[in-house]
């Protein structure tokens, strides 16, 4: 509730219409009586509160010598009646000796500019004083509200930061604004239908080739007589085509997967259902509460890190864009470079062991021949030896890998007839030769103790090279690189899923956001660069330089600065809060409505400082530091600790001449208002610069820091309408 | 003047001459304009008359080009696409320009600029990508380079985009004089400004220099050779098929097919068909038969093979 200053002594025309609330009455005190009438209206009206009246003047062509020095009417007779004998006073400290100042100015201006302060009227209107209706007044002003042209150069300057651009974006917000709310995105994709499928597939393929090639690596793994579902040689070829075929199977629903999340996130076609039939989890619902949370925290720190608001938006377009999903095209991309996907079996060697076989073949025919002699037995066990190797040639032969199984027997047959057979013939023939020859050779009489022998050796040299040859074989099969093809599928996969697909509807939902943010900072800024170049039209402030007599320190364009910034920061913060609101339930208004509400608010703020002065405006609504930052500037000069220690019989400029002091009541002791700014007592802190009765006001509204003394009028100096 | 009928004379068009009466609604303002533009309509149908006025003619001759660009365009336009006309580009209705205060009077834009959209969501982002390349597909199919394509140059009619003002339009193949020198008008010199259009709708107005590789993926994916020479540059079916859009061939009309015939005729081989023989009884009572017309000699093998293999035979032999 403000203060009304009714001035009695103006024209009627230029009266302003009694508002209510807290009034004060500016009369002329050799008028008092004539207005009565005005007075019991006022007293009378219940939209008044409280009134107090400041006479200002003698009392005319009252006779000095009586003592009289107000006459006062009935209808104030239970009002705080200020009596200013003289509008520009004496310095006085009672009960000394009254000196004028020459440099004095008009005092009168400055009690009205105290009264105006809700907290000093409550104070000089209250109970305390009420019983001594009349007092004369003493004043001490010294700090005052700032210059309006101060006011105006900060205002515009504010603006001027928060409006105009003068750096480019950075895209700072980028990383930040994609995080938010990502905590609780799923970390791992969750796959189900064709794609597990699909991936368990081509793993259980691939493993299995690789089981059956360690298998077939292994001494014994030829498995010679064993079944064809039990023989490794007889799976492994078909083992790899199979594999082959899952991986590519894989690449194609990775592909199709890929696609259809491509579609749905640039077009919403095919549907999210469709995407999902393919095995990929529904996308998490977006927590619109948190983002929006997330997203203001980012907001309002780059507001009061005075960013400007053109540079916000740009900085906010930028983060909506990269929040957005992106699509996953790339990925199809690297999908579609990986081609068709196979594997068949590597050729296996004609020959599976290496050539060294041949010799030992050659060598044991005809060692079996030449060692034992060319009787009937001797032949006999070389002909065995030469069928043991050409059975166990043959075998190994038809149990070659291939891609629909093993070789087998009979495409086996000629080349184990032309390899071994040949190979052991010729071998014994070489031996029955030797032996026929007459060649001093040993002699063994048992051979069947050398076939034995022999047949051990070719058992042996004929594992061995076979383990050897399958080995080289295993490395010729492409395997890792399949496996390394279908991790990269596995990548692309997790990929789309935990970036693209399944925090879509967060990402979505920020984007969206964001982007509805930035539109609305975009019209503020120019809500603002609007009606900013005019926010403090200096004419329309109350105080006007001059109007108040007493030098006081005042805080300049510098000082304001920050305080008026800090606060259109918060009116801009205050006309982002509905869309905080809508952004919480996923609802985006229109662009225009925060534009709008930020000009409410400016004009608002605008006529609430021009009424109250920047420091105490009820709209301030900024960060506090900006205003205590101002009151320590303010408090750092010395007169405002003296004026708040101020005693009731210190040194004031009493309100009349040296004359009229005779009317003041020296037997009542005087009483004292000191008075300041609440931002003041936050940096004065209760220190031992203010008074240890803590009597200081500490005003909400207001500007002003000094002290009102009241000293009562003698009793006989107050006269009665009546008497 | 707002309010106040009108009497226009001007020439559809095929070039007829015309004369309209319409009521003067006073200024419109499309942002990508520079000449004077005013809303006026007749039967219930609105209209917009770009014209030159006098004194800003007199100061600055350029805007006489910009008109005669947006009447050859707009002419151009609606000669190919005689059969239907599309909705993506804006339609001139007619011209005058044998007056002092020539103008263009064009069927008024539907929507709004697209600068004054609000909220330009996912949906109605891509409804613009799709409109603006379509219009350019459109443009391109008639042989016309709009030149100065946009945002302020798109109008939002709520389900897609116009592409109006044509006040720098050439012609395919006529001569762009800039002063980086000059060279032939390309069709796909509009995706350029196409593709600045589109990082602008994402990234906003200060978007940074384009195609600096950082922007994001999908704008990366959609722009990409958008930025690099003519022959490397996407065209806008490329950028179409790059939005998931069924790419349809415009219903195209040859201007200048009617004028096939006569071309023929003038170009083609002077063989007319042989005149029918006199037959008995076509003579007169005295049994004088007319004389045949005279059947031209059959110059276009001359004209065609034996001027310029003369022409190479001498100029050979004279030459160096």
């Amino acid at each position: 509730m403000t203060v009304t200053v009714l001035d009695l002594r103006a024209p009627a025309a230029d009266q302003p219409l009694p508002a209510g609330g807290r009034v004060v009455v500016i009369d002329d005190a050799a008028a008092l009586v004539t207005h009565s009438a005005a007075y019991v209206d006022l007293l009378s009206d219940p939209m008044v509160a409280a009134v107090v009246c400041v006479a200002v003047g003698d009392i005319g062509h009252a006779d000095p010598l009586d003592g009289v020095a107000l006459t006062v009417p009935n209808a104030l007779r239970n009002t705080t009646v200020l009596w200013v004998g003289d509008q520009r006073g004496v310095r006085w400290a009672p009960p000394g000796t009254p000196v004028r100042d020459d440099l004095a100015v008009d005092g009168l201006d400055d009690l009205i500019a105290a009264l105006r302060v809700s907290d000093v009227f409550d104070e000089v209107a209250g109970d305390e004083l009420r019983p001594r209706c009349v007092a004369s007044p003493a004043v001490r002003l010294t700090v005052g509200p700032a210059d309006p042209a101060d006011v105006a150069e900060a205002g515009a300057a504010a603006v001027h930061d928060l409006c105009i651009v003068e750096t480019a974006a950075t895209r700072q917000l980028v990383g930040e604004v994609g995080r938010i709310d990502a905590e609780h995105d799923p970390g791992r994709p969750a796959l189900s239908g064709d794609l597990a499928a699909a991936r368990m597939d081509a793993r259980r393929r691939l493993d299995r080739v690789a089981d059956l090639l360690r298998e077939l690596g292994e001494y014994g793994g030829v498995r010679m007589f064993a079944t064809r579902a039990g023989r490794p040689s007889a799976l492994v070829g078909t083992a790899i085509v199979r594999a082959g075929q899952a991986a590519e199977n894989y690449r194609r629903v990775v592909g199709e997967a890929l696609t259809r999340m491509d579609g749905h996130l640039q077009t919403r076609r095919p549907s999210v259902e469709d995407v999902m039939a393919l095995g990929v989890a529904d996308p998490a619902a977006a927590r619109h509460p948190e983002i929006a949370a997330g997203l203001r925290e980012l907001v309002d720190r780059l507001l009061r890190d005075r960013v400007p608001l053109p540079l916000l938006a740009q900085e906010l377009r930028a983060a909506a864009a990269f929040a957005r999903p992106q699509g996953t095209s790339r990925l199809f991309e690297r999908v579609r470079e990986l081609g068709s996907l196979s594997l068949r079996p590597p050729p296996f060697r004609w020959l599976p062991a290496e050539l060294v076989l041949l010799p030992a073949i050659l060598v044991s025919c005809a060692a079996m021949v030449a060692f034992t002699g060319t009787g009937a037995t001797s032949l006999g066990y070389a002909v065995g030896l030469v069928l043991l190797w050409w059975v166990a040639g043959w075998f190994l032969l038809a149990r070659r890998p291939a891609p629909d199984g093993e070789c087998g027997f009979g495409p086996s047959a000629g080349r184990a007839a032309a390899s071994h057979l040949l190979t052991g013939l010729t071998g014994a023939a070489l031996g029955f030769g030797l032996a026929g020859s007459g060649t001093d050779l040993p002699w063994i009489s048992q051979p069947a103790v050398l076939f034995g022998g022999l047949a051990v050796v070719a058992v042996a040299v004929g594992a061995v090279t076979w383990v050897r040859a399958v080995r080289r074989w295993r490395e010729q099969v492409p395997l890792a690189g399949l496996r390394t093809t279908v991790g990269s599928l596995d990548e692309v996969l997790d990929e789309a899923c935990t970036r693209e697909w399944q925090p879509m509807r967060r990402r979505r939902a920020i984007a969206a956001a964001t982007e509805a943010v930035a539109g609305d900072v975009e019209a503020m800024a120019r809500t603002l660069e609007t009606a900013g170049g005019q926010l403090f039209p200096p004419a329309t402030m109350w105080h006007q330089p001059g109007r108040t007599g007493a030098p006081m320190v005042r805080p300049g364009s510098q000082d304001l600065y920050a305080v008026v910034h800090a606060d259109l920061v918060a009116l801009c913060e205050g006309a982002l809060r509905p869309v905080w609101a809508a952004a919480g339930v996923g609802r985006h208004g229109d662009t225009g409505d925060s534009a709008v509400r930020l000009k409410h608010a400016l004009d608002g703020y605008a006529a609430d400082v021009a009424r109250n002065g920047l420091m105490s405006s009820s709209s301030a609504v900024g960060e506090t530091g900006a205003r205590e930052g101002l009151a320590g500037v303010l408090a750092q000069t010395s007169s405002v600790g003296e004026t708040l220690r101020i005693g009731p019989r210190d040194e004031m400029t009493q309100l009349c001449t040296g004359r009229q002091l005779s009317y003041l009541s020296s037997a009542t002791e005087p009483s004292l208002v000191r008075f300041a700014p609440r931002q003041l007592k936050r940096v004065f802190g209760g220190g031992p610069r203010t008074p240890e009765d803590g009597s200081v006001v500490w005003t909400e509204h207001g500007e002003y820091a000094g002290a009102l003394r009241l000293v009562p009028l003698r009793p006989e100096s107050v006269r009665g309408e009546f008497q | 003047m707002t309010g106040t009928t009108i009497k226009l004379r001007l020439r559809d068009l095929h070039g007829r001459p015309r004369e309209v009466e319409v009521t003067d609604h006073g200024p419109f303002g499309s942002p990508g304009s520079a000449l004077q533009q005013r809303l006026v309509s007749t039967a219930g149908n609105s209209f917009v008359v770009k014209s030159v006025p006098r004194a800003a003619g007199s100061r600055d001759s350029r805007l006489f080009d910009l008109l005669d660009n947006e009447i050859r365009a707009g002419a151009r336009l609606g000669h190919v696409y005689a059969r239907g006309y599309p909705p993506e580009l804006a339609r001139l209705a007619g011209y005058n320009v044998d007056v002092e205060e020539p103008f263009a009077l064009l069927h008024a834009y539907a929507g709004k600029p697209v600068p004054e959209m609000s909220r330009p969501d996912d949906h109605r982002r891509r409804r613009v990508q799709i409109g603006l390349f379509r219009a350019l597909q459109l443009t391109a199919a008639a042989g016309v380079v709009h030149g100065a394509v946009t945002l302020r140059s798109l109008w939002w009619t709520g389900a897609g985009v116009q592409l109006v003002d044509f006040e720098s339009a050439q012609l395919v193949g006529a001569t762009r004089r800039t002063a980086h020198g000059s060279g032939p008008i390309d069709v796909r010199d509009d995706v350029l400004s196409a593709g600045l259009v589109v990082r602008q709708l994402e990234l906003g107005e200060s978007s940074g220099p384009a195609g600096n590789g950082h922007d994001p993926e999908s704008l990366r994916i959609l722009l990409k050779d958008v930025f690099q020479a003519s022959a490397h540059r996407p065209s806008a079916e490329d950028m179409l098929r790059r939005l998931q859009v069924t790419v349809t061939a415009p219903p195209v009309t040859d201007p200048e097919a009617g004028l096939a015939e006569g071309r023929r005729i003038f170009d083609g081989p002077d063989t007319p068909a042989e005149p029918p023989a006199a037959a008995p009884g076509d003579g007169d009572e005295n049994g004088v038969v007319p004389p045949r017309p005279a059947v031209p000699r059959k110059r276009g093998v001359w004209r065609r093979f034996l001027l310029p293999m003369l022409l190479a035979a001498v100029t050979g032999r004279v030459g160096p």
